[in-house]
């Protein structure tokens, strides 16, 4: 059973990327998203990609983009980047789909 | 034994009266469970101040929603999992308002959550 | 809609229930039950108690399912079929009993 993680807030004022991190499994899929983006430059970004080689870790590169929030540091086997219409397709590609924000 | 196929978790992240997630989420627990839906509910993050024993509610004019837990066994509302390490970063016993809660590690609580099919969060 | 009762108006809906449940006494919810030309037997108060009980108890309404889970309980198992309580209560059990209860009509209405 993998989880489609949407984290769709900032971790500098939410909690909510926390929570995620405790809740991902082997298998799991994670992507930044809206107000998720600001989230790169989050200490907590670290222990997401400690978990890179067990999960597949996902950026929406419009909403990035329209923050100037830049992920060409980032390995792209770490953080890949796609757009909204991959994002709907691992919507069906999971088995459940959970919304952090 | 959980049937994947209909199992469905309401995970509870926030305390219960300065917003109504935690109403929410308890009106869909009832309405799941009148129509026998296999449901079960997880807290964690404030989500476990929902739980806490001897609140109240009417000292801010709110209605005591938290009262209604006590009946989830009428609606075939039998799993209710709490994480440890959410009551621990609290300074929060496990001494809850309802019996039958069981108090999970985090990476157990994920498994639990990893097993339902449908995960609402509130 | 304004029942009047020992010469005190007590407010309800439009359907009829108590806009405040801490006014409901037997009385009241005999004028209620007269209101829509239902008589009330000991086995209707029986369950119009049990309602009331359950919503001070948890404060809520309860829907059928968990009427009947509950009725079980406490009266055993021939009272609390949902055929037995629909004959009391041809409307619908929860619907009905918590009108005459005093209590808001339940938000989830099965």
């Amino acid at each position: 059973m993998t989880i489609l993680h949407l984290i769709r807030s900032s971790a500098f004022s939410s909690n909510d990327l926390k929570q995620c991190i405790s809740n991902i499994e082997h298998y799991d899929n994670v992507v930044l998203l809206d107000d998720g983006c600001y989230n790169i430059n989050h200490p907590l970004m670290k222990q997401l990609q400690d978990k890179s080689s067990m999960i597949n870790l996902y950026i929406v590169k419009d909403h990035a983009q329209a923050r100037a929030v830049n992920f060409d540091d980032i390995s792209k086997e770490v953080l890949n980047s796609i757009t909204m219409t991959e994002l709907v397709a691992l919507t069906f590609s999971n088995d459940s789909v959970v919304t952090w924000q | 034994m959980i049937n994947k196929k209909q199992s469905i978790a309401i995970l509870n992240s926030t305390a219960p009266f300065a917003s109504t997630n935690g109403k929410d989420a308890l009106d869909l627990a009832l309405i799941f469970g009148s129509y026998e839906q296999n449901t079960s509910l997880f807290f964690q993050g404030d989500g476990v101040y929902q739980l806490v024993k001897k609140q109240s509610p009417d000292k801010i004019s709110t209605k005591d929603y938290l009262k209604t837990f006590a009946a989830f066994e009428f609606y075939d509302i039998k799993h209710i999992y709490v994480c440890a390490a959410s009551l621990d970063q609290r300074a929060l016993s496990d001494d809850f308002h309802i019996d039958n809660v069981t108090v999970l590690t985090t990476s157990e609580f994920s498994k639990e959550l990893h097993a339902r099919k449908i995960i609402l969060r509130f | 809609m304004i029942l009047t009762y020992l010469g005190e108006k007590i407010g309800t809906d439009k359907q009829g229930y108590l806009l405040d449940f801490k006014q409901w006494n037997e009385e009241l919810a005999d004028l209620i039950a007269q209101n829509d030309q239902f008589e009330l037997t000991s086995a209707h108060w029986e369950v119009i108690h049990f309602v009331r009980s359950f919503y001070l108890q948890y404060n809520t309404s309860p829907a059928i399912r968990a009427l009947t889970k509950a009725m079980k309980a406490e009266f055993g198992e021939e009272k609390a079929s949902s055929r037995y309580l629909y004959r009391l209560f041809p409307e619908g059990p929860a619907k009905q009993a918590t009108k005459y209860a005093g209590l808001p009509k339940p938000a989830r209405c099965i």
